[in-house]
C-alpha cells in the first residue's frame, strides 16, 4: 500500500490546505498516487483553485516531498503527517487539523499549557510571563506558547530559567529564526524543549502565516492562559479558538486604563478564569500534586544564604511596586548603596526585576504571600 | 610752438624736480629712456634709488593724475626701472614713486608725492 | 643671513623652525618660503608695521626661508622670530643663539598670546634653550618646572634687551594648588537621586565610562553636568597633559587642577569631535582628554561619527592623517553617556504611558550596541521622581558636592599610590593583567562572583567590568580588600539591569 505520508507533505507544501481536502480525497477515492502526479483534474476533484493547482504541480515535479524528508532526516526533525499515529489526537478533532507537522525537538509534549499574550506587553506583563513558565516547570508541565517577542518569549524563558521544558508553535519554517534577535532563546528551546511548525523548511515571516498557528497552539494546549492582550490581537483569536475546542482559559486582569488589559479583561467578564495567584493556578493544574523535580526549587532557594538586608529589601518590594532606590533607603534606613548590592543579588536569582527605568518590584508568584 | 599739455607736462617735471631737491632729494637724471621705456626723474634719497614718474592734469580733467597709472604703465615703470639698475650696477635698494600735480584755473599747483607705488606688491 | 628660532604645531608637539633671513638691493618684495599657510605668509605686513615703529626700515628684496622646507608651518607665532632675524639683517641687534622665540605681532609692535606656548616649553626643556613668549603666555609657561623662560610684552622691550640697555626677568615657576570650583549644578541643588548619585561617585572616583537611561524630566542631564563638581583634581602628570592640549588648541589657563567638561551635541561634525580639518586642531574629545565628554541623547547620534569615536576611547589616543605625515592626540577620556529608555521616553514610567510598538523598542535597544556602548562600565537607571516621592525624600539639604569630592579624592590617591608605579592613573584605565594580579579580591567576593556569574551570563569583559567597578567602591569605602558587598554592589552598575 502506498504511504499517504508523501501525498500529506506534498500537499502541506503549499501551505493553504487543511484536513479539510484530505477528507475529501477520501470522499471521492483519489489516492496519493494521484495526488503526488499533481494533475489538473486531481487538483479541481480536489477543490484546488487554479493558481495553487498550478503551483502543486511544480512543487511535485520537483519531487518536493522527497526532498523534504531527505532534509528532515538530514537535520534530525520528524515529520508528523495526519495519518501517522504520532499525530497529536487534540488536534486530529480539528476539522481544520494540518496535514503535517514539522518537530524538532521532544516530542510528544508532557502536560502542555499554553501561555500567551501581546508582543508589546509591560514590563510587568514579562514578569508575570517570566513567573507562570517558572510556575508551570516547577510542576513538571511544558509550556507552550509562539516564540514571539513580549509575552511568548518571556513565558518561554521563564520555563527554561527554571529548568523546564517549553516548546514554541511557529510561524516559519522549523529552520528559520523570527524575529530577528531570538537566536538564542531559540537555541535554548531546541535544547530544553521543541518547536513544531506546519509549514516546510524555508518557509520566511508572513503574516497571513502567523493566525493559523494559533489553532495549533490553542489545540495542542490542555489549557490556556493569556497574559496581556488588547481587544485585537492574536493571543484573543488563540484564547477564543480554546474555548472553541473546550480548553480551560484563564486570563490575567489588567489596568483597566491600557490597551493590553482590554483583551484579558474581557475575556474574564465573558467567563474566562481570573488569574489571580500564580501559586494557586499552578496548584489547580497540577490537581494539587507537586511533581518530584531534581534541582531546588526557586522556594527552597529563597531561604538559603539571603542576607538581613536583602531580606528586608525583598519585604519592601513585597509591599509595594515600582520603589526607587530612595524609597527602599528611606524604608529600610540602609545606604543607597546597601541597597544597591541587595537589589544586585536579588535580580540575579530573579525575585525581583527592574520594572521601570530605577524602579523594582517583587517577581509575582515567588512567595506565598503572608 | 609746442602743444598745450606737453608744455604743461614738462613744466610739472620741472616743479617735481624742484620739489624733490627741496626734500633732500638728489635729482641724477631726467627723461632717461632706454628700449623698455621712460623714467621721467631719477634721484637718490640717502641710500635709496629713486624713479620718479611724473603726471600733471588740469583740474577739470576726467581722470585724476594718480589714476591714470595703471598696472599697464606700473609694469612699464619696473620693467624700465630694472633695466636702468642692472645697466648701471646698482647693487642697492630702489623704489618707484609717483608725483601727482593738479593746476587750477588760477594756475595754483596741487602737488601729491606718492611713495613706493609697488610697496612689496611686486613680485620678482 | 642670520638665522633664528621658533616654533611650528603639530598637534600638540612643538617642532623646531629655523627662519633664515636675506636681504638684498632691488625693488622692495618680501617672500616667505617653507611652506607656509596662510596666517604665516600675513606675516610680511604685521612683522614690517611692528619694525617700522622701532624706526626700521625695511627696503630692497627680502628673502625669508622657514627650514625645514617639507613641514608645513602654520600660524601667527613664527611673526617674532621672523621679525628678530629681519632686525639682525638690518644690523640693528644680535639675537642670542639657539634660543626658542614665540609671540604673533601686532601693528604697533605689542606681542601677542599664541597657541603651542606649552609645547613650546617642552621643547625648549629638551633642548636646553631659552624660551622667549608673549606675556600673555606666561601664565601658561610657568606651569611647566626645567625650563628657562622670558616673558615680553612688545617688540620694543625684546630689542633693548638684547641691545644690552635691560634686563628680562626670567618667568617663575609656579606649582598651581587645587582651587574651589564652585559647581554648577552643585549635588546639593538635586533631590533624592540616591542611585544615580552613588553611581556618579563610584564613576568619579575611578573614572568609569557611565550610561544615564532615563524618562524626559527625570533628571539625567542635570545628574551628568553635577558630576563635574566632583571630579578628584588632577595630579601633576594628568595636568601637564591637559595644559599640553589646552595650549595647542589656544586656549588660556584657567587655574587650578579642574578636569574639563565637555558637551557635545548629536549634531556635530566628526572632525569637530574627534580633530584633524584644515589646521589639524584637537577635537572634543581631545579637550575633554582626562575629563568627561558627555553625549547627552545618544541615541540621536550618528552611526558614522559614534564609529569614529571608537578608536580614541579605545585607545587613549587619536591619530588624525594628513599628508604631510599623521599627527597623535590624546584622548582619555571618562565618557557619559544619556538617552531615554525607549522611543517615547516613557517606558516603565509609574504615570505615563509608552506608546512604542514592540519592533520600536528592539530597534531602539539596537542603537545602544556597538563599540562605544561596549566601553561603558556603569549603567544607570535613573527614575523619574514624582511630587510625592520628592515630598517624602524630606526637607534635609542633600549632601553637597564639595563634601562628595572629597571623598572621590581620597579614592583617586589610592589608586594613584597603587598603580602609579606601572604607569596608570585610575582603576578604569587598568588592564587585563594587572586586574586578575593586583586588584585585592577577598576570598569571599571571589566564592561569590564565581557562584553568581554564570547565572548572570556575564562574559569575560562583563566580569572585568564589575571588577573594576567594585576596585573603586572599595577605594571610596577606604578599603585595601574587595569585599563581597563591594562585588555585589558593582554588579548592580552592569549591563542587564536595564529594563528590557
Amino acid at each position: 500500500m502506498t504511504s499517504s505520508r508523501p501525498a500529506l507533505i506534498l500537499l502541506n507544501g503549499l501551505t493553504t490546505l487543511d484536513a479539510r481536502v484530505w477528507e475529501r480525497s477520501r470522499e471521492r477515492d483519489i489516492s496519493p498516487d494521484d495526488i503526488l502526479r499533481g494533475d489538473g483534474k486531481t487538483c479541481t476533484a480536489l477543490g484546488i483553485p487554479e493558481a495553487s493547482a498550478r503551483a502543486l504541480a511544480e512543487l511535485a515535479a520537483s519531487g518536493f516531498h522527497e526532498t523534504e524528508q531527505e532534509r528532515a532526516d538530514r537535520e534530525n526533525v520528524r515529520i508528523v503527517t495526519y495519518d501517522d499515529t504520532a499525530y497529536p489526537d487534540a488536534l486530529r478533532s480539528l476539522s481544520d487539523a494540518p496535514l503535517a507537522l514539522y518537530i524538532a525537538g521532544k516530542w510528544p509534549l508532557c502536560a502542555p499549557t499554553a501561555v500567551v499574550g501581546t508582543r508589546k506587553c509591560s514590563s510587568y506583563g514579562r514578569a508575570v510571563g517570566m513567573a507562570l513558565g517558572r510556575a508551570i516547570a516547577q510542576i513538571g508541565g511544558t509550556v507552550l506558547s509562539g516564540g514571539a517577542l513580549g509575552i511568548d518569549a518571556s513565558a518561554h524563558e521563564g520555563c527554561l530559567d527554571a529548568g523546564g521544558a517549553t516548546a514554541a508553535v511557529l510561524g516559519t519554517g522549523p529552520d528559520v529564526v523570527y524575529p530577528r534577535g531570538h537566536e538564542r532563546l531559540y537555541r535554548r528551546i531546541l535544547e530544553g524543549g521543541g518547536v513544531i511548525t506546519e509549514y516546510p523548511f524555508g518557509t520566511g515571516p508572513k503574516t497571513w502565516l502567523f493566525p493559523r498557528r494559533n489553532r495549533i497552539i490553542a489545540g495542542l494546549a490542555e489549557r490556556l492562559a493569556v497574559v496581556e492582550a488588547p481587544m485585537k490581537s492574536g493571543a484573543m483569536i488563540t484564547a477564543r479558538l480554546a474555548l472553541e475546542y473546550g480548553r480551560d482559559v484563564w486570563a490575567v486582569p489588567g489596568r483597566i486604563d491600557e490597551e493590553c488589559g482590554r483583551g484579558t479583561n474581557r475575556l474574564i467578564a465573558d467567563g474566562a478564569i481570573p488569574l489571580v495567584d500564580i501559586g494557586e493556578f499552578a496548584s489547580i493544574i497540577s490537581n494539587g500534586q507537586l511533581s518530584l523535580f531534581s534541582e531546588p526549587s526557586a522556594r527552597e532557594a529563597i531561604s538559603n544564604g539571603m542576607t538581613d538586608e536583602e531580606e528586608k529589601i525583598l519585604h519592601i518590594l513585597e509591599k509595594n511596586v515600582h520603589q526607587t532606590v530612595d524609597n527602599i533607603a528611606a524604608e529600610g534606613t540602609m545606604t543607597a548603596a546597601d541597597v544597591l548590592s541587595g537589589l544586585a543579588v536579588l535580580a540575579a536569582r530573579s525575585l525581583i526585576y527592574q520594572s521601570g527605568p530605577g524602579r523594582w518590584s517583587a517577581a509575582p508568584g515567588i512567595r506565598k504571600q503572608p | 610752438m609746442t602743444a598745450p599739455h606737453l608744455e604743461l607736462g614738462r613744466r610739472g617735471e620741472d616743479e617735481a624736480a624742484v620739489l624733490l631737491s627741496r626734500q633732500g632729494f638728489r635729482v641724477l637724471g631726467r627723461n632717461i629712456r632706454n628700449r623698455c621705456g621712460e623714467i621721467d626723474i631719477l634721484a637718490m634719497d640717502g641710500d635709496e634709488l629713486v624713479v620718479v614718474e611724473v603726471r600733471v592734469r588740469s583740474i577739470g580733467e576726467l581722470m585724476s593724475p594718480e589714476d591714470s597709472v595703471g598696472p599697464k604703465k606700473i609694469r612699464k615703470l619696473v620693467r624700465a626701472g630694472t633695466l636702468l639698475v642692472e645697466s648701471k650696477n646698482w647693487q642697492g635698494p630702489w623704489r618707484i614713486d609717483l608725483i601727482a600735480m593738479t593746476v587750477d584755473r588760477k594756475g595754483e599747483w596741487n602737488v601729491e608725492h606718492f611713495r613706493d607705488i609697488t610697496d612689496g606688491a611686486w613680485r620678482p | 643671513m642670520s638665522s633664528v628660532h621658533g616654533i611650528t604645531l603639530r598637534g600638540i608637539e612643538a617642532v623646531r623652525v629655523e627662519t633664515e633671513v636675506e636681504i638684498t638691493g632691488g625693488l622692495f618684495s618680501m617672500s616667505i618660503v617653507g611652506l607656509p599657510d596662510a596666517a604665516v605668509r600675513e606675516s610680511r605686513e604685521r612683522v614690517r608695521a611692528a619694525l617700522r615703529t622701532e624706526g626700521l626700515q625695511i627696503r630692497g628684496r627680502v628673502a625669508i626661508n622657514l627650514a625645514p622646507a617639507d613641514l608645513p608651518k602654520e600660524g601667527a607665532l613664527l611673526d617674532l622670530p621672523i621679525a628678530l632675524g629681519l632686525a639682525a639683517a638690518l644690523g640693528a641687534v644680535s639675537v642670542p643663539e639657539g634660543a626658542l622665540f614665540l609671540g604673533e605681532l601686532s601693528l604697533d609692535g605689542r606681542l601677542r598670546r599664541v597657541r603651542g606656548a606649552v609645547p613650546a616649553a617642552i621643547l625648549a626643556r629638551k633642548l636646553g634653550v631659552s624660551l622667549y613668549v608673549p606675556e600673555e603666555n606666561a601664565r601658561e609657561v610657568s606651569l611647566v618646572s626645567g625650563v628657562r623662560a622670558y616673558a615680553v610684552p612688545d617688540l620694543a622691550t625684546l630689542l633693548a634687551a638684547f641691545r644690552g640697555a635691560s634686563v628680562l626677568s626670567p618667568v617663575e615657576p609656579v606649582a598651581p594648588e587645587d582651587e574651589d570650583v564652585r559647581p554648577d549644578p552643585d549635588f546639593s541643588d538635586i533631590r533624592g537621586q540616591a542611585s544615580a548619585r552613588r553611581a556618579l561617585e563610584i564613576a568619579a572616583a575611578g573614572h568609569h565610562n557611565v550610561l544615564l537611561v532615563g524618562s524626559p524630566g527625570s533628571g539625567k542631564t542635570m545628574l551628568a553636568r553635577a558630576l563635574r563638581g566632583i571630579l578628584p583634581p588632577l595630579s601633576d602628570a594628568e595636568l601637564l597633559e591637559t595644559l599640553l592640549v589646552q595650549s595647542s588648541a589656544g586656549s588660556p589657563y584657567a587655574g587650578g587642577r579642574a578636569r574639563s567638561f565637555r558637551a557635545v551635541h548629536h549634531t556635530a561634525s566628526t572632525v569637530s569631535v574627534c580633530g584633524g580639518g584644515h589646521s589639524v586642531s584637537p577635537g572634543e574629545v581631545t579637550l575633554a582628554h582626562r575629563g568627561v565628554l558627555f553625549l547627552d541623547e545618544f541615541t540621536e547620534f550618528r552611526r558614522d561619527l559614534l564609529e569614529a569615536l571608537r578608536q580614541p576611547l579605545e585607545d587613549g589616543q587619536i591619530t588624525v592623517s594628513r599628508a604631510a605625515g599623521s599627527v597623535q592626540f590624546p584622548s582619555r577620556v571618562l565618557l557619559v553617556a544619556a538617552c531615554n529608555p525607549c522611543p517615547c521616553g516613557w517606558y516603565g514610567d509609574p504615570v505615563e504611558r509608552c506608546s512604542c510598538s514592540a519592533s520600536d523598542v528592539d530597534r531602539y535597544r539596537r542603537k545602544l550596541s556597538g563599540p562605544i556602548i561596549d566601553r561603558i562600565d556603569m549603567y544607570v537607571s535613573v527614575p523619574r521622581l514624582l511630587p510625592e516621592e520628592l515630598m517624602s525624600v524630606g526637607d534635609t539639604t542633600p549632601e553637597d558636592s564639595a563634601s562628595i569630592r572629597a571623598r572621590v579624592r581620597k579614592a583617586r590617591e589610592a589608586q594613584l599610590l597603587r598603580w602609579e608605579p606601572s604607569g596608570f592613573h585610575c582603576n578604569a584605565e587598568l588592564p587585563e593583567r594587572l586586574l586578575r594580579k593586583s586588584i585585592g579580591l577577598s576570598a569571599e567576593a571571589r566564592a561569590f562572583l564565581s557562584g553568581i556569574a554564570g547565572s548572570l551570563r556575564l562574559s569575560g569583559r562583563g566580569i572585568s567590568r564589575v571588577l573594576k567597578v567594585a576596585r573603586s567602591i572599595a577605594d571610596l569605602a577606604g578599603s585595601p580588600d574587595i569585599s563581597r558587598a563591594h562585588a555585589a554592589e558593582a554588579l548592580a552598575y552592569r549591563k542587564g539591569g536595564l529594563p528590557v
